[in-house]
């Protein structure tokens, strides 16, 4: 890596109470620009590592550290300042209901003090108008499609100037006519040089997309490797079978 | 009927002894309903089992055994409560127990992603209940609430037994007094007004929440023009969605 790395994981792991261990002594460092991709079947902990970047979940032991800094796992006040630089899209889009598109883009700028009212505002108009969205400023949330709500929740995350985004599968609960659509504007978000990590299921887009793939199972990191290697030679036996698995679904 | 019409000053005055603990209650059930509600879904453990012991404690006894345990009771802590006091206590502690589950209910019937995207997106713990949680269970607890206020309302009848000088107190009055005088007993006359009354006013609570729901569902999903441009979406929002 030839720049400094954003988000350094050092010996992550996280156990469940009930003694279920989703993740197992997980090391990632992601460089600042990078688009990371994270591959691998359900359960294997790739939505709770990302959760542990920005402290939904709390990691069981080892180190997380958010441009040099290292994140004080037990404090409120040290995770949020890690949420006002990392932010994160959810499967299910998580827009607020009660608030219209607009507000929803301009809350947590203008409460954060990021922005006053009038500059976030503009902001989010202009968010909008790459999502390609403008008209649907003062539309209450309910109005619209899934892959319009997940696009104005990306519209969110940016509006915050985050150093890096999460995307903890944004397409998964798309209708398929949709996932296009949203797909796009993350591949627009990766070529603007904005520091992503996506858990995802959509091949192509981490064949296109990432700079690195990350594959897990059963909580631990198995292959690290660059996308053209990994779907064309993968190293390790498990992501092989998991390759073959989807091959032959694709088919 | 002259009897009403002759009563009419007694009657009022009972009134609005009536009408002043009704609203006393319904406003202190509202602000300790939600202060108990909140401490019920707190992330600290003490609060929670505060509130646990507070719920159970006051829903578990019947409104009038509190009532008159709150009116008896009180001087045994040498706390002389006149009867007004001691019902609008023993009202306002039995219906924001219930209350405070009502709200319990709300936070609990919001997704968790709500509260998860509020705090990625940096926003404070108190910021997410207050601009993200709280207003969201809002248009559904407005029914149940409105079920609980009624409920108060009709409670509050239950003063008379404790001695306060409410609209049915002041009816029975008038009945015993009229009844002495004339040798007649006008009851089924004078209770059945005071039926007519409690029955106009929890219709009239019953309408008003029913409008309110409305006219929040209706600004949560029409597309509404804030900005002065009205585009081809404004145009299609009914003209019941006017602001009032």
């Amino acid at each position: 890596m030839t720049s400094q790395p954003l988000i350094e994981i050092s010996n992550v792991s996280k156990e469940f109470r009930g003694g279920i261990r989703a993740l197992n002594n997980v090391d990632l460092t992601v460089a600042k620009g990078e688009v990371v991709v994270v591959l691998g079947p359900s359960g294997s902990g790739k939505s709770t590592l990302i959760r542990c970047v920005n402290g939904l979940e709390e990691a069981s032991s080892g180190s997380i550290r958010i441009a040099g800094e290292p994140v004080n796992g037990h404090s409120e006040r040290s995770w949020r300042k890690v949420r006002l630089e990392v932010g994160m899209v959810f499967q299910n889009y998580a827009l607020f209901p009660h608030l219209n598109v607009l507000r929803n883009i301009t809350l947590a700028p203008i409460r954060a003090g990021v922005m006053r009212r009038t500059d976030a505002e503009a902001e989010a108009r202009r968010l909008l108008k790459m999502v390609g969205l403008s008209e649907k400023e003062t539309a209450p949330v309910s109005s619209l499609s899934g892959g319009q709500q997940q696009r104005i929740a990306i519209c969110r995350a940016l509006a915050m100037k985050p150093k890096a985004i999460l995307f903890d599968e944004p397409t998964s609960a798309l209708d398929p006519e949709m996932v296009g659509e949203v797909l796009a504007v993350m591949r627009k978000l990766a070529e603007e040089g904005i520091t992503m990590i996506c858990v995802t299921h959509e091949m192509g887009f981490a064949k296109s997309a990432a700079d690195r793939i990350v594959f897990m199972d059963k909580g631990e990191v198995v292959e690290i490797a660059k996308p053209e290697e990994f779907f064309k030679s993968p190293k390790a036996e498990r992501s092989r079978q998991f390759l073959e698995l989807i091959s032959r679904h694709n088919d | 009927m002259q009897l009403i019409i002759d009563s009419l000053p007694l009657l009022w005055s009972g009134l609005l002894t009536t009408f002043k603990l009704a609203i006393l209650t319904l406003l202190l059930t509202a602000i300790i309903s939600l202060f108990v509600g909140i401490m019920s879904v707190s992330r600290y453990r003490l609060l929670r089992i505060l509130a646990l012991i507070y719920v159970e404690f006051f829903r578990d006894i019947p409104l009038v055994v509190n009532l008159l345990f709150v009116y008896f009771g009180a001087p045994l802590i040498g706390l002389s409560l006149d009867p007004f006091s001691a019902a609008l206590v023993s009202f306002t502690t039995w219906g924001s127990a219930n209350g405070s589950e009502i709200i319990r209910g709300g936070f609990n019937a919001i997704p968790k992603h709500q509260r998860e995207s509020a705090l990625a997106l940096g926003l404070r713990p108190s910021e997410t209940l207050f601009m993200v949680l709280l207003p969201q269970i809002v248009l559904p607890i407005l029914p149940p609430f409105t079920g609980l206020f009624s409920l108060l309302i009709q409670a509050t009848s239950l003063a008379s037994m404790v001695g306060a000088t409410e609209f049915l107190r002041t009816a029975k009055i008038i009945v015993e007094r009229t009844t002495l005088m004339t040798g007649e007993s006008p009851a089924f006359m004078v209770f059945g007004f005071v039926l007519c009354v409690y029955f106009c006013i929890c219709y009239c609570l019953n309408l008003f929440t029913a409008w309110l729901e409305r006219k929040i569902t209706v600004a949560r999903t029409v597309h509404q023009n804030d900005s002065a441009s009205d585009d081809e979406h404004g145009a299609a929002a009914p003209a019941s969605a006017g602001k009032a």
